[in-house]
């Protein structure tokens, strides 16, 4: 996570990580509808909420910088990236015997508001960036 | 990419669910199938799933290690016969009853199979509606500068 500076400040940087946990839960929930009738699959998402929280609490920590490409992730850098998964608890009076702990309609709920979640802040840097260049171009 | 594998993964659903949509027909079409190539009457079948991890190669599996990654795909692992016993029926006019004028039957219940057929195709549905939301997104973001 770049540390705010000048002309980007922390808000665009908040909204770049909500982006990848945001995507990574959409994996996540795929993953789930996917196994839904996988037997002795256990149903797991991303805790965005906890994890931004966090990256909140730890912004301007030093980093190891990757000057590369092919360089592995730093430590630091690697917890930071690798988003933070929780296994869900199976459904309340489950009746199924298969050891299988997706509950379809709460994903499919969860997938919406996910999704709905991630096109707002996509539409927050979009905004942004056109403040940005509303400011450079001097409103002409 | 996390949207990309996301779709993939979806698509694995997609195409485990149409297996099993197939399999369902297959049951249906041979409600009363008494000749197979293996003998005897047809035999109900049935797909057991699993979950897999996408890793596809070194680096990849290294990228994954670094960054994140469970299970998940689905998978067809194994397509099994049913063991419960044939229906007999008697029919003593039937080219294929036994000498007590008895004919085996397939153990295809056309209630279950309707049952399965139908959850099947909201799973279909539920991946469907998966890619949907992965490709509006997709969009959604490609829209960021613009």
């Amino acid at each position: 996570m770049p540390r705010p500076t000048g002309l980007f400040d922390g808000n665009l940087a908040l909204l770049e990580r909500a982006l990848d946990l945001r995507s990574a839960q959409h994996r996540a929930l795929s993953a789930n509808i996917a196994n839904a009738d996988t037997p002795h699959y256990k149903a797991f998402e991303v805790a965005v909420e906890e994890a931004l929280a966090r990256n909140r609490a730890v912004a301007g920590r030093i980093e190891a910088v990757r000057t590369q490409e092919r360089h592995l992730p730093a430590p630091a850098d690697a917890a930071a990236a690798r988003p933070p998964l929780r296994a869900l608890a199976a459904p309340a009076f489950s009746l199924r015997a298969d050891g299988n702990t997706v509950d379809l309609d709460r994903t499919m709920g969860a997938l919406a508001e996910n999704a709905l979640a991630y096109k707002t802040s996509a539409q927050l840097v979009g905004a942004k960036l056109k403040s940005l260049r509303n400011v450079i171009t001097g409103g002409r | 990419m996390d949207l990309y594998d996301a779709m993939r993964t979806s698509a694995s659903g997609l195409s485990a669910q149409r297996l099993r949509m197939n399999l369902i027909s297959a049951n249906l079409a041979n409600v009363n199938t008494t000749r197979t190539a293996e003998g005897g009457p047809y035999r109900r079948r049935e797909v057991v799933f699993q979950a897999v991890p996408p890793a596809r190669g070194f680096g990849e599996a290294m990228r994954r290690a670094a960054t994140a990654a469970p299970p998940s795909e689905v998978r067809p692992l194994k397509i099994i016969e049913d063991v419960r016993p044939p229906v007999l029926k008697y029919d003593p006019g039937h080219p294929d009853a036994d000498e007590n004028g008895y004919v085996a039957l397939p153990s295809v219940n056309v209630m279950e199979e309707m049952v399965n057929l139908m959850s099947a195709t909201r799973s279909y549905e539920a991946n469907l509606n998966a890619v949907r939301a992965a490709r509006e997104m997709a969009l959604k973001a490609l829209e960021i500068g613009k």
